[in-house]
């Protein structure tokens, strides 16, 4: 029986495999228990019906509306008149005979849609002279001023030309020339040559951030064999390149591109070196800025134009880099053209020199129809990731019921599960504004603190180690503690951590220096924590997929590099103070480098705790970084997935998904005074917070936009709290008394084997990666067979309370169920029980068999 | 330099009470810097690498890689180069350098003999080990080889000329070879002219070297990252005799064993292969190295043989059994270069950490090394007599005494040194950089003698090019040629007129003469005229004056007589008086008609005499001109002269240029019929090799169908004997 019940249906493989897929919606009917069976199939049954009830009779007219329709839509394709075009770039200067511009006409419907008519437009120059034309690209002529006439239908737009030095052929530059083809050939890639030890004995700077370096390697590390001064076109690096001779990397580009050609001219006039300042890019433009594809296939260019500090512009459509972030929607190919894919979105960038930009561009289907249904706006929350979902053409999820709201927000606010009493009270309540109540009551109690004590714990890495010892810790922990449950600001907190001195018994959050004693990696956590971005990449080259350069990666170390520290009386206390030397050199050619904020300007320090100067500017409104990061931090924690994601993780090539939604909870954020239970109530009070799981047919692909719940597994602590909780168990912890929660563990050193398994973060880094919270096979077998639940089932004995309290088996699991997932059983879940207590003589063993099934279902670890 | 300050110190009294410059010693000075840096991982209980260095005694026994420190040479000193990170592993390890100021502690007191205490005494004296200096530089052959004649057609000119880095000079013949893209270059180092050129259709040949009698050359490349093999040409002919080694990558090392029975070659594949000379056939192959092979040279002897990679690996082998030998760890970076002493007991090896390092081959000690070029040494080469010519990326090309003293810093290239190499028979240095420029320097003083052409220009070229400048000369050497022509004309017909004026003078004089003469016989003749005149008219008066008396005299005497007839005396006198007034009367009457004479031409000489005279100023007048067109023609003269000297050098060195020129011309057009002589000869013989092989194949396929037809017959025959055997049997049955 108990074999029967228990191993006949591990859910394991499900568990392990089909949850990470993160399918959304459908988590209920797949619970892979033999009690749930019956309830399965009915489920099933009402899904496929609501389903056909709700989609049939409108699918039907939607079909027949579609044979219409479609004849509609080609002829309002045909008729159809653009609102408007956009001609991109909005002036064009040509100033040496080796420039030329693209050009790219962009026409806009009145329904969003857009389309690249460039080649169906009519293009005039006046006075014609002045450049020559040859498809998409102009070239110079004479030099002269002039105007390019684009008509397109009725519209007409007009863009300025200026040609100058159309006779001036410039030498080959080795920076401004010859480094984007490596770039844009993928030479310099950290698979390729730029490997810190290079491919095949030969290496560039990753990404080009060192392009004297390079200059050097390619021609006079070994000199003779790269480049062939008396046969350039013989030379090693163009026969590599062409896949002439053998290539580990194979062909890059072939003998008659563009590549090709500069590479050659540069060896033919003998591979000189640039001489003087050479003008560096000072922004990039990726044109169009936006665009909605319509239909899968429908291709759409677009060109890239480069600034330099020189004034001057220049067309690098051929030399960026182009990648997409969501390339089943969109896809770019390395000529610049993007061919939309799947319904969906993708940011579409280009990379070159330093730079990244991207575009959003957003796929819709050839025949969608779409109308959006008016539903209500809880918030400004709702307003803006409506407009999202407009342009979208996504409708959002309806709303959740009341038994997945209390289950949901309890576990998200306060990390533990509702009592069967709080479920019966908030079930029973007809009070239209329930939910915000809870809210409220949920945020007042002392397990909100606890769960965000915990959080901002990870990200400060409170851990004894070697260097911290375990006072410390605690000290730290109980700081950190004090700090959030007095409410004290972040902002405030965030400060006094960083300009923290003294020592750290006497004045814990100097622990932060101590946690860390790098200066580099001290200025890394400090970006990625506070920041949300990971700069690491720019300690030994440019940032690949942002803004992020060497320059700044060492200007913001240097805020760091004056923490002095030395032994206390106590040889497990360090006492941290600002010191008046000390700086930080940039490897690549060892210059001192003066502090300077990530993206901000470069303060005059002389005489200044440089801490205090970051610190200060971390938390003020000029950084654009500190409030959106908190706010998207705590936004992930309500959804999975923040807005930005993963949290740590803000780049340009990474955008959010509503800059509009994340700039507003970030003002809002700043405009309450950092005070985090407003802002929580704010989230968890919008009609996004609480749709539901089940998908319709237009937000069935969306994984991103938070247009219905998403499944979560609880994390580590919670889930361990969770069972702890419902089996009426204790837990025993380092440093803690029976019957704590493993939320309040102040040490990330401390762990059990089940918050390993389910992935406690170890603290061990900033990363927010740290926590897993990734189902997989070694959870799902400790669950099965380890003895956490077996052995929680058997000690709480609430079978077996319940059962000497004279409660009936049905009350028994109806409780069970109430506890654990917060609803009553179906009536096929009853009856299934009533079939096998006919079969037993044990009801006790058959309900904790059913405890023990339950507890094991992913209804129960995964928050929906 | 401390015996200079003792005898300094004992010398001047007046500084004998100054403390001597302090002894560095290990008690006092270096044990406390090992101590702090050193001990917590070198001492007594730890001993990390069986080294101990907590005290003096354990320190100088060394540790598990021998001794650690060399009393008196900190560069050969182990510990030394690993502290200042000039080896690894860098110690301390994954810290900083140790500070310079204790760094210089350390080096002073180990070049000061590692002094235990105060009162230690140097043993360095003893104990130091010197590069001795070479014992045979090799046996000079009989007939030293230079190139014959050579067809001196680039086989792949271009227009741009490539980096050098491969030089290598004949060991005994005034003779360098010069690698370029595709060829080598011969040329000669006495005249530095280009004498032949070798066609490297392979690619760009990465190893270049002269066999130890330098009657062969080989040259190891190919191209990048497709194919590599080693060429071998006889040096007097040019002809290939040997095609060594098929690589998937460049050549970049190889060499030639002494006996010529061996090469082996090395490339990015990081696998020396050495193959037999004489069979082609690959003998063996050392994979010891992990990086691309670099450099490889066979000792002078052909014992050894020593290979080089990327990664600083230093590999001695034994020539005939492949054998490892020694391994010599110490470079830093990549090798690029190897070479022998003549007598094979020193290597010399460079490399991109700098420093060229010479090693001893008893026990592979690094006997000496340098720092020869900041940012790294490309070339390294013996010269006969011991000394070291190196190249480096600081753009000079260094001469070295082999204790490491610099003797001679040569003139900077104008890019990264990367080639250099010393022939012994003229004392000359050549060096190549990046750019391509090849130099020529004297090694005595240093001075650049010449420039050799990396990318000499096609024979059509060059005889258009001398073309040009004939024509060019021509036509700055024609005016210069008229001119002169012109002013000679002149100073002839200057000298000319000068002769003719000269004449003209003495003509003139002549005739001025003889009309004067003229004039004064006539003013002669008038006075002598104007005296008879007179006289006549004297005569005449006085004459007259008595002759009336004497008439009278006579008429009375006359009458006298008649009257007294017969006094004869008195008709005597009477007779002679008569007589006399006859006499004088006659007198007078001749005398009046002299004067009557006399007054009738009188007139006539007065006109010749005037006309004369004026002939006499007429020519005078004729004179004084021509006297002065005689000065100015002088002047003329002159400065006509003037020109020509001064013009004549010119001319004559335009003419030499000219000369000169016309030689090139012919000297290309000669080399361009040589060529294409050459070339028709090779195609003779490319085609009688074939018609050759044609005939030989002809002859075997030949010679197999006979012997086919000759297996059939007997077979045949065979046939025939089975049937006539069986016939026979047959018949007997029946």
């Amino acid at each position: 029986m108990w074999g029967g019940l228990g191993w006949r249906t591990p859910s394991n493989e499900s568990l392990g495999a089909e949850a990470f897929s993160d399918s959304p919606g459908t988590l209920q009917f797949e619970l892979a228990d033999e009690i749930k069976v019956t309830k399965i199939k009915m489920e099933r049954q009402r899904a496929v019906h609501s389903r056909v009830g709700r989609l049939f009779w409108p699918a039907l007219l939607i079909s027949c509306l579609l044979i219409l329709g479609q004849t509609n839509s080609t002829l309002l394709a045909e008729d159809a008149q653009p609102t408007n075009i956009r001609v991109f770039p909005s002036e064009i200067r040509l100033t040496n005979d080796r420039d030329r511009q693209s050009l790219l006409v962009q026409a806009v419907y009145a329904d969003g849609i857009t389309r690249d008519v460039t080649d169906e437009v009519l293009l005039v120059v006046e006075p014609t002279e002045l450049a020559r034309r040859e498809g998409r690209m102009l070239y110079p002529a004479a030099d002269g001023e002039g105007s390019l006439q684009v008509q397109f239908g009725e519209l007409q737009e007009t863009v300025a030309i200026s040609v100058a030095g159309s006779q001036h052929h410039p030498p080959i530059s080795f920076k401004l020339d010859v480094m984007p083809v490596f770039m844009k050939s993928g030479c310099n890639t950290g698979s390729c040559h730029g490997a810190s030890r290079g491919k095949d004995g030969f290496r560039l700077s990753l990404f080009g951030f060192d392009p004297d370096g390079d200059y050097h390697r390619l021609t006079r590390e070994i000199s003779l064999r790269r480049i062939n001064l008396a046969a350039p076109e013989e030379s090693l690096m163009l026969n590599k390149a062409t896949g002439a001779v053998t290539h580990t990397g194979g062909k890059r580009f072939e003998s008659d591109s563009e590549y090709y050609a500069t590479l050659l001219e540069w060896l033919q006039a003998r591979a000189p070196a640039d001489e003087g300042e050479v003008p560096t890019v000072t922004s990039l433009k990726l044109s169009p800025p936006d665009a909605v594809l319509e239909g899968e296939g429908n291709q759409h260019h677009v060109t890239v134009r480069a600034l330099y500090s020189d004034g001057s512009d220049r067309d690098v459509t051929s030399l960026a880099y182009f990648l997409s972030n969501n390339e089943n929607s969109a896809v770019i190919d390395q000529e610049g053209v993007v061919t939309a894919g799947k319904r969906g979105e993708a940011f579409i960038m280009a990379r070159f020199d330093t730079h990244t930009v991207g575009s959003q561009f957003i796929v819709m289907p050839a025949d969608a129809e779409f109308a959006w249904q008016d539903i209500p706006e809880n918030n400004y929350v709702d307003t803006l990731l409506y407009e999202k979902f407009r342009k979208l053409r996504i409708q959002p999820s309806d709303v959740c019921t009341d038994e997945e709201f209390l289950r949901r927000a309890t576990l998200d606010i306060a990390g533990v599960l509702p009592s069967p009493e709080e479920f019966s009270e908030f079930m029973q309540s007809e009070d239209p504004n329930k939910r915000a109540q809870l809210v409220d009551r949920l945020l007042d109690r002392k397990e909100f603190v606890e769960l965000w004590v915990m959080k901002w714990a990870e990200l400060l890495q409170i851990r004894s180690s070697q260097q911290v010892s375990y006072k410390s810790t605690l000290l730290y922990f109980n700081w950190l503690q004090e700090r959030i449950s007095s409410n004290v600001p972040i902002d405030k907190m965030v400060h006094e951590l960083l300009t923290s001195s003294g020592g750290t018994f006497a004045n814990p959050p100097t622990n932060y220096y101590e946690t860390e004693r790098d200066v580099l990696k001290t200025s890394e956590n400090v970006a990625q924590v506070f920041m949300g971005m990971r700069i690491q990449c720019a300690q030994c080259h440019n940032h690949p997929f942002d803004r992020w350069t060497m320059d700044d990666y060492y200007s913001f170390a240097a805020f760091f590099a004056r923490v002095g520290r030395k032994n206390a009386e106590d040889p497990r206390e360090r006492i941290v103070f600002s010191q008046d030397g000390g700086d930080v050199n940039h490897p690549v050619g060892g210059r001192v480098m003066a502090p300077k904020f990530l993206g901000g300007d470069t303060p005059d320090l002389e005489g200044q705790d440089r801490r205090e100067s970051v610190a200060s500017w971390l938390v003020s409104p000029d950084n654009p970084y500190f409030a959106r990061n908190l706010a998207n931090i705590v936004w992930a924690h309500f959804f999975g997935r923040g807005i930005v994601h993963e949290v740590d993780d803000v780049r340009v090539s990474n955008p959010p998904v509503s800059v509009e939604l994340l700039d507003e909870l970030a003002s809002r954020m700043i405009s309450y005074g950092y005070d985090f239970k407003q802002f929580v109530r704010d989230v968890c009070n919008s009609r996004i917070y609480q749709l539901s799981t089940q998908t319709n047919p237009t937000n069935e692909g969306d994984l991103t936009n938070f247009s219905h719940a998403a499944l979560r597994r609880i994390r580590a602590e919670v889930l361990l709290d969770a069972i702890t909780q419902v089996t009426d168990t204790k837990d025993k912890f380092r440093g803690l008394p029976l019957g704590a929660r493993a939320v309040q563990i102040a040490d990330g050193n401390t762990a059990t084997y089940f918050l390993t398994t389910f992935g406690r973060a170890t603290r061990q880094t900033v990363c927010s990666c740290e926590v897993k919270a990734e189902p997989n096979l070694s959870q799902a077998l400790h669950l099965l067979n380890g003895e956490t639940i077996q052995q929680k089932v058997q000690a709480g004995n609430l079978v077996g309370k319940r059962l000497e309290e004279g409660k009936t088996p049905h009350e028994i699991l109806d409780e069970i169920y109430q506890r654990c997932v917060c609803r009553h059983p179906t009536e096929a879940e009853f009856s299934k029980l009533d079939e096998w207590l006919a079969e037993t003589d044990d009801p006790k063993l058959l309900l904790e068999d059913s405890f023990w099934a339950m507890l094991n279902s992913r209804e129960f670890i995964f928050n929906h | 330099m401390r015996y200079l300050t003792f005898i300094l110190l004992v010398a001047c009294p007046a500084f004998a009470e100054d403390d001597p410059a302090p002894k560095i010693t290990f008690d006092e000075h270096v044990q406390p810097i090992l101590r702090q840096k050193c001990a917590a991982c070198h001492n007594p209980d730890k001993r990390s690498g069986d080294l101990d260095m907590s005290n003096y005694t354990n320190l100088m026994q060394g540790g598990g890689s021998g001794a650690v420190i060399e009393p008196g040479d900190s560069s050969s000193s182990y510990l030394y180069m690993l502290v200042t990170h000039e080896e690894e592993p860098t110690m301390p390890p994954e810290s900083p350098k140790i500070a310079d100021d204790l760094l210089a502690t350390i080096r002073e007191w180990i070049d000061g003999g590692a002094l235990e205490n105060a009162s230690s005494e140097s043993t360095v004296a003893r104990r130091k080990k010197k590069v001795m200096a070479a014992s045979s530089i090799g046996e000079r052959p009989e007939n030293v080889a230079l190139p014959g004649r050579m067809d001196l057609e680039p086989f792949a000119p271009t227009s741009s000329r490539g980096a050098i880095n491969q030089l290598a000079t004949s060991p005994w013949g005034p003779l360098a070879a010069i690698a370029s893209h595709k060829q080598v270059l011969l040329y000669r180092t006495d005249t530095t002219e280009l004498t032949g050129i070798l066609p490297f259709p392979e690619g760009l040949p990465h190893a270049l070297r002269f066999s130890r009698d330098g009657a062969l050359l080989l040259a190891g490349g190919g191209q990048g990252a497709s194919h590599g093999r080693v060429v071998v040409w006889d040096v007097r002919s040019g002809e290939r005799i040997w095609e060594i080694g098929d690589e998937l990558d460049t050549v970049l090392a190889a060499d030639v064993s002494a006996d010529l029975s061996q090469i082996s070659l090395g490339s990015p594949q990081r696998v020396v292969r050495t193959y037999n000379t004489e069979t082609g056939e690959l003998i063996r192959e050392i994979r010891k190295h992990t990086e691309w092979i670099t450099a490889l040279a066979y000792s002078p002897d052909g014992v050894l043989l020593a290979t080089a990679d990327r990664n600083g690996g230093l590999n001695i082998w034994e020539t005939h059994t492949g054998r490892e030998y020694l391994t010599l760890g110490g470079h830093g970076g990549a090798i690029t270069g190897l070479s022998w002493r003549a007598d094979s007991n020193v290597l010399a090896s460079c490399g991109e950490d700098g420093a060229v390092r010479l090693w001893e081959m008893e026990n592979g000690n690094q006997v000496k090394t340098f720092t020869a070029h900041g940012g790294g040494t490309t070339s390294v080469e013996f010269t006969r007599d011991g000394r070291l010519v190196s190249a480096g990326r600081d753009r000079t090309v260094k001469l070295w005494q082999s204790d490491g003293t610099n003797l001679q810093t040569f003139e900077a290239l104008a890019d990264l040194a990367l080639g250099v190499t010393f022939c012994d028979e003229t004392n000359r240095v050549i060096g190549a950089d990046w750019s391509g420029e090849i130099r020529v320097y004297n090694a005595v003083d240093g001075n650049r003698i010449a420039q050799l052409e990396a990318n000499p220009p096609t024979l059509a070229t060059q005889f258009e090019l001398a073309q040009a400048q004939l024509d060019q000369q021509l036509v700055s050497h024609n005016p210069l040629q008229t001119r002169f022509d012109e002013l000679t004309n002149q100073r002839q017909s200057l000298t000319d007129n000068v002769k003719q004026n000269d004449t003209t003078v003495a003509e003139l004089q002549q005739q001025i003469a003889s009309s004067q003469k003229v004039v004064n016989k006539l003013r002669q003749e008038i006075d002598s005229e104007n005296v008879a005149k007179t006289e006549a008219a004297f005569t005449i008066t006085s004459i007259e004056v008595s002759l009336d008396d004497l008439k009278r005299a006579a008429a009375s005497a006359r009458a006298a007589a008649d009257t007294s007839p017969e006094d004869n005396d008195l008709a005597k006198v009477v007779t002679e008086l008569e007589q006399l007034v006859q006499q004088r009367n006659d007198r007078m009457e001749k005398a009046r008609e002299q004067a009557g004479q006399i007054e009738e031409t009188l007139p006539e000489k007065d006109k010749l005499l005037a006309g004369a005279q004026q002939e006499v100023e007429q020519r005078s007048t004729e004179l004084a001109a021509a006297t002065a067109r005689q000065a100015q023609l002088s002047t003329e003269l002159a400065t006509a002269e003037t020109n020509l000297t001064e013009l004549t050098p010119q001319l004559d060195t335009s003419r030499q240029t000219l000369e000169q020129l016309q030689a090139s011309v012919s000297r290309w057009q000669n080399e361009i019929e040589f060529s294409r002589q050459l070339a028709g000869l090779r195609q003779r013989r490319a085609e009688a090799q074939q018609a050759t092989y044609e005939a030989e194949t002809t002859l075997d396929q030949l010679q197999e169908d006979a012997k086919q037809a000759a297996n059939r017959l007997d077979e045949k025959q065979q046939a025939l004997d089975d049937v006539k055997r069986e016939l026979a049997a047959l018949q007997e049955i029946k």
